[in-house]
């Protein structure tokens, strides 16, 4: 029998392999050196989980909130100083936006992390031109931090398609250690003085190489996690607003009954040609469209009084001065919706 | 189903309890359907094609067992056609239709053939050839043919090396899928300890590694000449890693299963001349080559200058079984040169450490031709390496990383060789010294490994 001759050859070659007992115990002491010394001495960077914690830490339902929820771009331009005077005395304003955000994360931090007895106004969601479409990975350690567990469901539906990333929210869920592994690489590689050698998923870029263009074994697409589902938007860049992130958030806001604002945020203008801004403008209207479809309102800042080419530092960052223009344009928006929301009740 | 995915650990922890919990006569279909489960994962549909191939050199086998039959040499062009057309068809023809259409434009004739974009079945090369392999041996008469269609299926599917390899022999593997197995300690392990080592060299040093290969073979334009360099040696620590790791995880799993497949790599980069080296890498396919190719057209039998030829063909022919792509089919015939020149030129007497560093970059050479996306790239960085050779400051970098990476497996390699190529040498090591290495491994692999199921590059051969 091949069994028997192997074992017995393994023995007459002289092994003395470990055990599957001892290699049990290798493996499980390792991985549980390592949980425990992430769990006791790494503090990951997490700003969104910080600004969440930190809301709702005071969140108590005394105070009429507005939340500005945003990336980086929400974060530099919107002064939530200036916003909270223009919006007067009745309201306090908190400023959410975080590097690096995106729908989902928004959306994880609103619902995870407001209070219910916390007396929300209003939401407000500046976006940049690509913020609604930034994608992130379900298994990023920033929303695994945000994510119940109740919150594998959604997250596994809104972004998984195959088994494998199934398998990975559960893993980086369940243990801090693989959840924040890629920090860990980053620390390791840094302290030999050298960059990261983080990848992104998907397909091998000789895999791409050798195909010559053409798609390889199925399931194998560069796509990769596969964001495709729900509704498609075009936008400017080629790339397509995907609204199935968009549907959660507006659905818990009518859930929790928050009037939720949109609004993009300007660009320097003639920076673009014809045909792209034509496209913006089109993917303004969509989204537009659908945030109504939701319950949510939508309210465009293309045109922003006052605002001019000078106040521009880049393509989408302004200096202060734009940033209180901005910051005032978004305060008479918020108001009317507020006052709308009054109106209501 | 990756075999870095958790996907496919659950699914092997299903399929190896049920097969520990099965009797011999329920493990062979078990195996079989594990087998078409596995490989289904990808796309139920091309499961039709091992069904196909599997058919055919089943019957072509029972037709070839009698020898007495009249036309054998038909029933053989069956097999070789049905699997060699699969292959063509599925592999090769977007490639030849692409190039007869480029031809066809340089004549100024522009009725060209439409490309049908065909997506190319995951392993289909390692099955075919293998599949072909047992209706060759029963014509010739080397083996019986196998009577029992659930072996033979198992024989053409068997998950761990189905979609990558070791091309197996079916004198080897055909006996061991139908005897009664018992799997004993000592399979488990000897299979943990290569699936360790499998996943250490794939997930923490090649995929690392691959990162570094990508930013000058997928850069615009080579940072420079040194960057080249660096990136050679990376992309053929990486190929060998990503391969021969695919390989010792492929060996530790038929090992769990009670089932010995063969040694596919044995410690290439410390070969001492080009047919060294194909003694040492990818075993299993130069041996089939060899078997089914070379010696048919001739071998070393008619004469130098054939013997030359035949060299030349099958090393080409062997390149371009890697993919429809000329850089394969130039490194193919690299390969064929350096081999033919080798016996064409008389022996050197060098140090035998010289001979590996000088094999080792002719290996080296070989696979920057395999790595690049055509041939003018190729041309463009050996011509950067060749005008600017001279290390810069930014290179400090990515020397510390390949350093970094290679550091334990080149040590390891290097011990292994020099205890005269000891493959089992860490299993022979004080089990406290093993634990300490395995219990590194492990955390190579969950901190520094790369995420998400990164595909084996041999996958898509």
């Amino acid at each position: 029998m091949a069994s028997s001759s192997s074992t017995s050859s393994s023995e007459s070659r002289g092994l003395r392999a470990l055990g599957l007992g001892p290699l049990a115990g290798v493996l499980v002491g390792t991985f549980g050196l390592l949980e425990a010394g992430v769990t006791l001495a790494y503090d990951a960077p997490s700003p969104m989980v910080d600004k969440a914690t930190g809301y709702a830490a005071t969140a108590d339902g005394s105070t009429r909130d507005v939340l500005v929820v945003g990336t980086c771009l929400a974060e530099q331009i919107i002064d939530p100083a200036q916003l909270g005077r223009q919006l007067g005395t009745d309201v306090v304003v908190h400023d959410l936006s975080t590097p690096a955000g995106s729908v989902l994360l928004w959306t994880l931090a609103l619902k995870n992390h407001v209070p219910d007895d916390a007396d929300v106004a209003l939401v407000l969601l500046p976006y940049g031109e690509s913020d609604l479409r930034t994608r992130m990975n379900p298994w990023e350690s920033q929303v695994m931090d945000l994510a119940g567990w109740a919150d594998l469901p959604l997250l596994s539906e809104l972004s998984c398609e195959d088994a494998g990333c199934n398998s990975e929210l559960l893993l980086r869920k369940a243990s801090r250690a693989f959840r924040y592994r890629g920090y860990l690489a980053n620390w390791f590689w840094h302290a030999l003085g050298t960059k990261s050698l983080s990848r992104v998923a998907g397909q091998d870029s000789l895999t791409q190489a050798r195909a010559g263009g053409r798609q390889l074994e199925p399931g194998t697409a560069t796509a990769g996690l596969g964001w495709q589902s729900g509704q498609p938007s075009a936008a400017p860049g080629g790339d397509e607003i995907r609204f199935d992130d968009l549907q959660v958030l507006l659905d818990l806001a009518q859930e929790r009954d928050w009037p939720l604002l949109f609004t993009d945020l300007p660009m320097r203008p003639e920076q673009r040609d014809a045909y792209w801004l034509q496209q913006r403008a089109q993917a303004r209207e969509a989204t537009a469209e659908f945030v109504h479809g939701g319950g949510g309102v939508h309210r465009s800042m293309a045109e922003v009084p006052g605002l001019e080419r000078d106040h521009f530092t880049d393509e989408v960052h302004v200096s202060m001065e734009g940033g209180r223009l901005i910051t005032t344009q978004l305060a008479r928006l918020a108001r009317q919706v507020l006052s709308d929301a009054d109106g209501g009740e | 189903m990756l075999f870095n995915s958790l996907v496919f650990v659950v699914f092997f922890l299903v399929v190896y309890a049920l097969y520990r919990g099965a009797s011999h006569r329920a493990q062979g279909p078990l195996l079989l359907l594990a087998s078409y489960a596995f490989y289904g994962w990808w796309d139920w549909r091309f499961l039709s094609l091992i069904a196909l191939s599997t058919a055919v050199d089943f019957g072509v086998g029972l037709a070839l067992d009698d020898r007495s039959r009249r036309h054998r040499k038909l029933w053989l062009m069956l097999s070789v056609g049905v699997n060699l057309g699969i292959l063509a068809t599925f592999k090769y023809l977007g490639f030849f239709l692409t190039e007869v259409n480029q031809l066809l434009a340089l004549t100024g004739y522009d009725g060209a053939y439409r490309v049908i974009e065909l997506v190319l079945p995951v392993g289909l090369s390692f099955y075919t050839f293998q599949s072909m392999g047992y209706s060759i041996d029963v014509y010739r008469g080397r083996i019986r043919a196998c009577r029992d269609p659930v072996a033979f299926a198992t024989f053409v599917a068997f998950f761990p090396q189905l979609v990558a390899g070791p091309i197996e022999r079916s004198d080897r593997l055909i006996p061991q899928l139908r005897e009664p197995r018992t799997v004993t300690k000592g399979h488990m392990a000897e299979g943990s300890h290569l699936l360790l080592w499998g996943y250490y060299k794939k997930l923490y040093v090649a995929d690392n590694l691959g990162v570094i290969v990508a930013t000058v073979f997928d850069a615009p334009a080579p940072p420079g000449g040194f960057a080249v360099l660096i990136a050679a040696y990376a992309f053929t620590w990486q190929i060998y890693c990503d391969f021969s790791g695919y390989s010792d995880i492929a060996r530790g799993l038929a090992k769990w299963l009670g089932i010995d497949l063969v040694v596919n790599f044995r410690l290439p980069f410390f070969a001492a001349s080009p047919a060294e080296v194909w003694r040492r890498w990818h075993i299993s396919l130069s041996q089939w080559l060899r078997d089914y190719l070379y010696i048919p057209l001739g071998g070393n039998r008619k004469g130098e200058l054939r013997t030359q030829l035949n060299l030349l063909t099958t090393m080409v022919l062997g390149g371009l079984w890697h993919g429809a792509n000329w850089t394969f089919v130039a490194w193919g015939a690299y390969h064929g040169g350096g081999l033919a020149l080798q016996r064409a030129l008389p022996r050197l007497r060098i140090p035998r450490w010289l001979a590996v560093v000088l094999t080792f970059h002719f290996t080296v050479l070989g696979f920057l031709i395999f790595r690049a996306h055509d041939l003018g790239q190729v041309v463009t960085l050996v011509g950067t390496f060749l005008a600017d050779p001279l290390p810069r400051a930014a290179d400090r970098e990515a020397v510390t990383q390949l350093a970094t990476l290679l550091a334990v497996v080149g040590v390891i390699e290097w011990v292994q060789h020099r205890r005269g190529d000891d493959l089992d040498l860490l299993m022979k090591l004080p089990r406290p010294v093993q634990a300490v290495l395995y219990a590194f491994f492990l955390s190579c692999i969950l901190v520094l490994g790369a995420t998400y199921g990164q595909q084996f590059i041999y996958f898509q051969f």
